[in-house]
């Protein structure tokens, strides 16, 4: 070899050198898919809002560790409001951008087919979508940090329950009604079993589709059927069609309780229906009020953005953004030398008992871990009462900030 | 339960002299132009998004907003008809379709552009209340809302019948050959027919929005019932549409109360499709 050959392959030899210690760190696509169009885009829209703080403050704490401070980059892709979109959006967002993860959906029966196109690539969905029955149809890359739906209507019920007796008001008789999802139906079967065990009486049950446009029947048979307490589970729409036309009867009952019932207690809610919104609770599986450094930072950051303090969707996006982190991390420790295979990922997410940081600082309960389905054993539900146009948690009452108002005040005879 | 089904047939009934108010806008529009509009329920939506904007910033009662949302609806009436639908109407049918149906998407998005995806409500109205009638209970803004829907139908059916411009209206909807011969200016009289009809959505849209809430996706329901409606009635009679509207608000009210809430839609189109079997041109048509 002549002398300027041996000083070209050294030169070669330490640029290769220099570039591996001065890289830039891996960038890792993580894809958003949220209704961000239609019906629904009103919950899509503030997800991805949550996912994207959630990405700002993990690059900003330096990124995945383990792998070597690789930062997290978002892409939305919107998933419309039909199964079909929803599908397409999936196969788009994972063949263009081959993200290591996806996040979103927020609609049941979106997520189901959604989760067969996942599986099918190797993807790990992690679902912000309640419905019981999407952690048992065998997905092996599907996980779902936050309570499911079953558990939103017990809690809904449990929060009466408990409440009733500490104010001791009688409670017996009890109306149940939901909008037709499936997730409203697992609701609302969760509701149901939570009132048979605690032995109260179902004077009335009722599904309906959520696009109604007078409520008014539905109303006057509750009415007629005299229930104590109405649980019920809308969407954003009929949610306020419901508490507009209870109001305007006047005959309303000792207590209404949302349970998944983001058009009762939301800000956006609270804003359309003003007076009419005091008094109604929802169930949620975030924790706005949750009294830590790094919830606080959340919130005031999305309230920076929105003017509004964040509900179930953006809260349960911006805890699983960093559920995921926190999988990545491990995933790096576990398999160094294929961190991102999917099977090491999944291993991963399995293996997680998060018990501090950000990810449980933000989430209702103290841990978050996985089962063989992808459900979280550990997670519980709050209920927040809508209490002079702020939304404040009620229940349950170890962290509760303030002191629910039980029964209405405005109730009246039937 | 006799109550209650008296409660849900009443309660129906009112529901359904607003949607007579929405179809009589569609059945101008058809009758006269021979056009299918598509867009005629994402007129409805746009009058109660319009309703909200201007209750919300004028500070008036959504019962009141229709003062401004008329002449609005009647302007951008007359802009769509002159840009848009008029050249469509020597065009093939699937070309109309095409632009109306264009024309919902259209507005659609602008509704969600403008206004964002999630649903709008008026916190208040002062003709929010109720009041006890024997074991009924009636709700005050319905019963405004249908009072003003019939009073509105009646005039318009007033004003088709007596005034210069309604007879011209109506000749054109007979014959618009003969019509143009004996003097009425058929563009005129077609944009008039046009933008009257996106007038009338402004009325209904602002008396619902005095008990519901509006949101970008509804006006598709409207437009499908307004359709309903005007095959169940036929054209060319202003009463048939009032007692068709109160026929369907009736036969969803019961459905919803007493059958499956589910299958309201199909109790609608069921009527629709034994209709259009049995009686093609409606149960109170003229042609």
């Amino acid at each position: 070899m002549s002398r300027s050959r041996l000083v070209l392959v050294l030169m070669l030899g330490l640029l290769v050198v220099v570039s591996g210690v001065f890289a830039a760190p891996k960038q890792l696509v993580v894809g958003c898919l949220e209704p961000l169009t239609g019906s629904y885009a009103v919950f899509g829209t503030e997800a991805k809002i949550g996912m994207e703080i959630a990405i700002q403050h993990i690059n900003a704490a330096g990124g995945i560790k383990s792998l070597g401070g690789a930062t997290l980059k978002l892409v939305a892709e919107d998933c419309g409001e039909s199964p079909d979109t929803a599908k397409l959006s999936a196969e788009s967002l994972i063949s263009k951008n081959k993200p290591v993860a996806i996040l979103g959906l927020y609609i049941s029966r979106l997520t189901i087919p959604v989760s067969e196109v996942t599986d099918r690539n190797k993807v790990i969905l992690v679902a912000d979508a309640l419905a019981d029955n999407l952690t048992q149809i065998g997905r092996r890359y599907l996980f779902r940090p936050s309570a499911n739906a079953g558990q939103y209507g017990a809690s809904a019920v449990e929060f009466v329950v408990d409440i009733a007796k500490k104010k001791g008001v009688a409670v017996n008789r009890v109306a149940i009604i939901n909008e037709d999802s499936s997730f409203g139906h697992s609701v609302a079967m969760g509701a149901v079993n939570a009132a048979l065990k605690n032995k109260l009486t179902i004077v009335y049950q009722k599904e309906y589709p959520y696009d109604l446009s007078d409520a008014t029947a539905i109303v006057s048979d509750i009415v007629a059927a005299k229930p104590d307490v109405v649980f019920h589970c809308p969407y954003f729409m009929d949610a306020i069609l419901f508490a507009k036309t209870i109001r305007e009867g006047g005959r309303i009952p000792k207590f209404v309780a949302g349970m998944g019932a983001c058009g009762y207690a939301d800000a956006n809610s609270i804003e359309s229906m003003g007076d009419t919104d005091n008094f109604y609770t929802n169930t949620y599986g975030y924790n706005p009020e949750k009294d830590n450094a790094a919830n606080k930072k959340f919130v005031a950051d999305f309230k920076a953005k929105t003017g509004h303090i964040p509900s179930d969707a953006p809260g349960m996006n911006y805890y699983a953004m960093w559920v995921l982190k926190e999988a990545l991390e491990l995933s790096g420790k576990l398999f160094p030398k294929d961190p991102l295979k999917p099977d090491n990922l999944r291993e991963a997410f399995l293996k997680l008992e998060i018990t501090s940081g950000p990810a449980v600082d933000t989430f209702p309960s103290a841990s978050i871990r996985f089962n063989s389905t992808g459900d979280n054993p550990d997670a519980k539900a709050v209920v927040m009462q809508v209490l002079d146009g702020q939304t404040r948690v009620v229940w349950p009452f170890e962290t509760a900030q303030a002191q629910a108002v039980f029964p209405r005040p405005d109730a009246s005879k039937y | 339960m006799i109550v209650n089904i008296l409660q849900s047939v009443a309660d129906g009934a009112l529901m359904g002299c607003v949607y007579a108010l929405i179809a009589l806008g569609l059945s101008l529009i058809f009758g006269v132009l021979n056009i299918v509009n598509f867009a005629h329920g994402d007129f409805v939506m746009l009058s109660m998004y319009l309703t909200f904007w201007a209750s919300t910033y004028l500070s008036l009662d959504a019962v009141f907003t229709p003062l401004i949302t008329i002449p609005l609806l009647f302007g951008l009436g007359v802009l769509i008809y002159y840009s848009i639908i008029q050249k469509t109407l020597r065009e093939r049918f699937v070309v109309q379709v095409a632009v109306t149906v264009g024309l919902m998407t259209f507005l659609r998005a602008f509704a969600q552009l403008v206004w964002e995806a999630r649903p709008r409500a008026l916190k208040f109205s002062i003709i929010q209340g109720n009041f006890p009638l024997g074991p009924f209970t009636v709700l005050l803004s319905r019963l405004i809302s249908a009072s003003l829907s019939i009073v509105a139908v009646v005039a318009v059916a007033m004003f088709l019948k007596y005034s210069w411009l309604g007879r011209s209206i109506r000749a054109a909807s007979d014959d618009a050959d003969a019509a143009s011969l004996m003097g009425v200016n058929i563009r005129w009289t077609y944009a008039f027919a046009f933008a009257m009809g996106s007038a009338l959505t402004a009325l209904a849209g602002g008396l619902l929005m005095t008990f519901q809430q509006v949101d970008p996706t509804m006006g598709l329901r409207f437009g499908l019932l307004s359709w309903c409606i005007l095959a169940l009635s036929g054209l060319g009679s202003i009463s048939g549409l009032l007692i068709s509207g109160v026929i369907v608000g009736v036969a969803e009210a019961l459905t919803v109360a007493y059958w499956e809430p589910r299958a309201r839609s199909l109790i609608v189109y069921l009527i629709f499709v034994v209709i259009l079997w049995l009686r093609p041109r409606g149960l109170f048509g003229r042609k």
